[in-house]
Parts: structure tokens; C-alpha cells; sequence
């Protein structure tokens, strides 16, 4: 016994393990509640750009959650949500 | 009688293009493993590897029209996983995530006193904790070869790099890898 495991045998030991269930739903919610909410919701028209994904998915989620829980369609919810100023440290103009 | 063949992944992409909703369902499906499995080696936290996926899909369904006809489907799809995790990567850098810093030595396994799966999933996760702490571009590489199944042709496609880089980034990322899990190596 006691055989040296090479490099591709440790590589081998991380196995992949399945997504959560909810991952393909929560796609397609996204989606299909049309490109104004993903786009909204995504931060593709916030300041900060890809730097906000993973919080402005949270919220995303936590929004879909809304929906399904009082039974309002996500656009709805989804477009009574607006995009938020972000900081930026630049002067606003606006 | 013939049996009816999975559509090739260009197929399903030119159908979604064309606006079959159902092909690019079928995409996702095929795909949301891989994806979550190649950003969950990249990416320590459960909840940012479920963003991330996520959003390369959403990616995949705002750009499909922009894959060159002839171009591998798959390189494309990790080019697209490989920048959002730089940009992921960009954005903890200057906050020095735990994650992200290097684990300390890997303990030597003693004989299997246990049930060897407990014992192969530590290994495992320790496997995993060494991928994590090299550099962004060798684990980037590292994972498309191993656990993707990339042709280096592809993972140069996926990394808009030269080929002859992504061989050094391998031959650099085993070397690291051996040198971090040498206690593991010694049987």
C-alpha cells in the first residue's frame, strides 16, 4: 500500500457536485420577466457595472421571492424597482 | 431504426438565435454543471459561485447572436465564464478575500482509518483550497484542462491568448500545484 498519488490522482479527488435545484428557475424568472427587469436587476445601467453582480443578483432572488410570495408578477415587481444612485465620487450633473 | 441524436450545441445556438426559447433551455440545462462546477474551483464562496453562473448564463442569452459561425460553442461559453470570474476576481482583489489567500500547508493523510469517500472528500477539499490560491490565470487554465476537458487550442479561444502561453500557464500551475500538495504526495 502507501502508493504515491500523483498530481492527476489529487486532481481527481475534487469531483464536481450537482448546482442548486432553484439555479435553472431563477435563470429563466430572470429572463423571461423581459429585458427591462434583467437588465434593471443585473446592473447592467448601474455606475458600477460588474462589480455589483453578485449583490444585485441577491437582490434579484430576494425580489423573485417577493413575487412568488404575494403572487405579483416579477416585471411588476421588478419595475417598481429603481436603479439606485451609486457613489461614484464623481460630481452628479444631473 | 436510428436513434434521434442530441442536437450539437451550434444547432441549439442557431435555433435560439432564430428565437427558439426551448433550444436555449436545453443549452442550460447541458450546461449548468460545467458552469457552476468551473466557477465553484474558481470561486470559494457557495453564494457568489451561484451569481456567477447565473450570470454567465444570462450572457449567453445577450449575446448569442455574436458567436462566429465556425467558432467552438465551447470556448466561447468559457471566455464568457473565464472574464466574469476576472472581473469577480478584480473586484475582491484590493478587499484580500479569505478565500482567495493561500491555505496553509495540506496536513499529511494518515492510513484510512475512516471511510475512504470522508477521507477522499478531504483530500478533495484540500485539492480544491490549493486550485484556489494560485494565481487567477494558471487556475483559469488549470481547471479548462482537468476538469473541462479543453483542447489547449480552446482554452487559448477562452483566454485570448497564444497557445504557447497556455502551455507555460499549465506547465506553471502543476508545478505550483506540486509543490502545495507535496504532503499529500508522499503517500
Amino acid at each position: 500500500m502507501n502508493q504515491r498519488p500523483t498530481l492527476s490522482n489529487l486532481l481527481r479527488l475534487s469531483r464536481d457536485v450537482e448546482p442548486p435545484a432553484d439555479l435553472v428557475p431563477h435563470i429563466m424568472a430572470r429572463i423571461n420577466a423581459g429585458p427591462a427587469s434583467y437588465y434593471l436587476l443585473s446592473g447592467i445601467d448601474w455606475s458600477g457595472g460588474t462589480d455589483l453582480v453578485p449583490t444585485t443578483v441577491r437582490r434579484a432572488k430576494a425580489l423573485l421571492t417577493y413575487a412568488e410570495y404575494t403572487g405579483t408578477p416579477f416585471a411588476t415587481v421588478a419595475a417598481s424597482q429603481q436603479p439606485q444612485r451609486i457613489d461614484t465620487g464623481l460630481p452628479d450633473f444631473s | 431504426m436510428d436513434q434521434p441524436t442530441d442536437p450539437t450545441d451550434v444547432t441549439l445556438l442557431d435555433r435560439f438565435v432564430q428565437g427558439d426559447m426551448r433550444a436555449y433551455e436545453i443549452l442550460l440545462q447541458r450546461y449548468q454543471k460545467p458552469v457552476y462546477n468551473f466557477v465553484r474551483r474558481l470561486v470559494a464562496s457557495p453564494e457568489e459561485t451561484e451569481d456567477l453562473t447565473q450570470e454567465v448564463f444570462i450572457r449567453l442569452f445577450e449575446k448569442a447572436a455574436e458567436l462566429q459561425r465556425g467558432s467552438s460553442f465551447r470556448a466561447w461559453l468559457w471566455s464568457i465564464a473565464a472574464n466574469l470570474c476576472r472581473d469577480h476576481f478584480k473586484s475582491q482583489r484590493y478587499r484580500h478575500h479569505a478565500s482567495l489567500e493561500t491555505p496553509g500547508v495540506p496536513q499529511p493523510i494518515s492510513p484510512p482509518t475512516q471511510e475512504r469517500a470522508l477521507e477522499e472528500a478531504e483530500i478533495g477539499a484540500q485539492v480544491e483550497a490549493a486550485i484556489r490560491a494560485l494565481k487567477e490565470e494558471y487556475r483559469i487554465a488549470l481547471v479548462l484542462k482537468e476538469y473541462q476537458r479543453l483542447s489547449y487550442q480552446d482554452i487559448a479561444a477562452a483566454m485570448n491568448c497564444p497557445l504557447g502561453t497556455v502551455k507555460s500557464r499549465l506547465f506553471a500551475a502543476r508545478k505550483e500545484l506540486q509543490k502545495r500538495l507535496a504532503p499529500l504526495m508522499r503517500g
